[in-house]
């Protein structure tokens, strides 16, 4: 099975749900999918939000190969540092496909926003680290960062 | 260069508005009550807040926590995050979580079955968002509270934060 990686900028080039939205965007689903996908909006935006993304990803599967997506916060989100926004060949979200939102320390929230959606998931699929392929991801979890160093030559 | 300062607001309003839910949220579940009410609108509040904030717009930020059971006086509590777009810190993205923990201690102990609702205070010419159904509200009556400001919580560039919270003294 394939596997490939996106990483998204997010806080604070984008807001939560805004980074979310660029993820649809770009996965660009057809609108049965859409509407499921957009229906998760808040519980994908407050696992962005509290940068759970930026060590667990949004997964996607069954839908061709499986897609992992993380997001990049803090000065790398601006500067486009590990970002890859790239679309992703073959991914067909048709029938039999789900979706992985990692939440954190938030599981009961997460999973009463999307109770009722059999496309959602909240936790990760049982063989997410299987496939040995090393994302190499880098943490973005800056705190606190002086956005004036990005103006210095 | 302009763009670079455009770009550079824009992020303060995105950072602000995310990180102004995020610490309403760690408010709400501090407290003990519920947050689902408030998650379920997640993506509507932050929008119009970053819409606000991009605006000046946004003047503050209320959680209203009260006891319906109470038809008299309802109140039990409110934490206000007022907006200051002339913070003069160094410019520096940052927030302080636990200024959320000692508002909540201070403000006293909440009904965990108490509800509550979020209040944006605008200016005159603060727009509506465009998404969302927004209408006008009345924010109840603190008589017998006090407001004690703790600090701010959330700070970008020259846009921050601060938190005040109200205890009943009579």
């Amino acid at each position: 099975m394939t596997t490939h990686v996106r990483r998204f900028a997010s806080i604070p080039a984008r807001t939560s749900a805004q980074t979310w939205r660029a993820v649809l965007d770009v996965v660009d689903p057809p609108p049965e999918a859409r509407k499921r996908l957009e229906a998760a909006t808040n519980a994908a935006a407050i696992s962005i939000a509290e940068e759970v993304t930026a060590t667990d990803p949004i997964v996607f599967v069954g839908c061709g190969p499986q897609l992992r997506i993380y997001t990049v916060h803090g000065e790398d989100s601006l500067n486009g540092i590990h970002v890859n926004e790239r679309p992703v060949p073959g991914l067909a979200l048709n029938t039999g496909w789900k979706l992985y939102i990692p939440p954190g320390d938030d599981a009961d929230l997460l999973a009463s926003l999307v109770d009722g959606n059999q496309v959602v998931v909240i936790g990760s699929p049982a063989v997410a680290e299987s496939d040995g392929l090393s994302t190499g991801n880098r943490i973005s979890r800056v705190r606190s960062f002086d956005l004036a160093a990005l103006k210095q030559p | 260069m302009t763009t670079v300062n455009v770009s550079t607001v824009t992020h303060t309003h995105t950072y602000v508005a995310t990180n102004l839910m995020r610490s309403v949220k760690s408010l709400i579940e501090e407290a003990g009550l519920d947050p689902r009410h408030f998650a379920g609108s997640w993506d509507t509040w932050e929008g119009a807040i970053a819409h606000w904030i991009d605006q000046q717009g946004l003047k503050e930020l209320t959680l209203e926590v009260y006891d319906l059971s109470d038809s008299y006086d309802d109140l039990r509590g409110r934490f206000d995050f007022t907006i200051n777009y002339a913070y003069g810190g160094d410019g520096e993205f940052w927030v302080d979580p636990s200024i959320i923990e000692f508002a909540v201690r201070k403000s006293g102990s909440l009904p965990s079955a108490c509800r509550y609702r979020l209040v944006a205070t605008v200016t005159r010419f603060a727009s509506d968002p465009p998404f969302g159904h927004w209408t006008s509200a009345t924010l109840r009556s603190t008589d017998g509270y006090q407001r004690h400001t703790v600090g701010h919580a959330v700070a970008a560039g020259s846009t921050a934060a601060g938190l005040s919270y109200y205890r009943r003294v009579s």
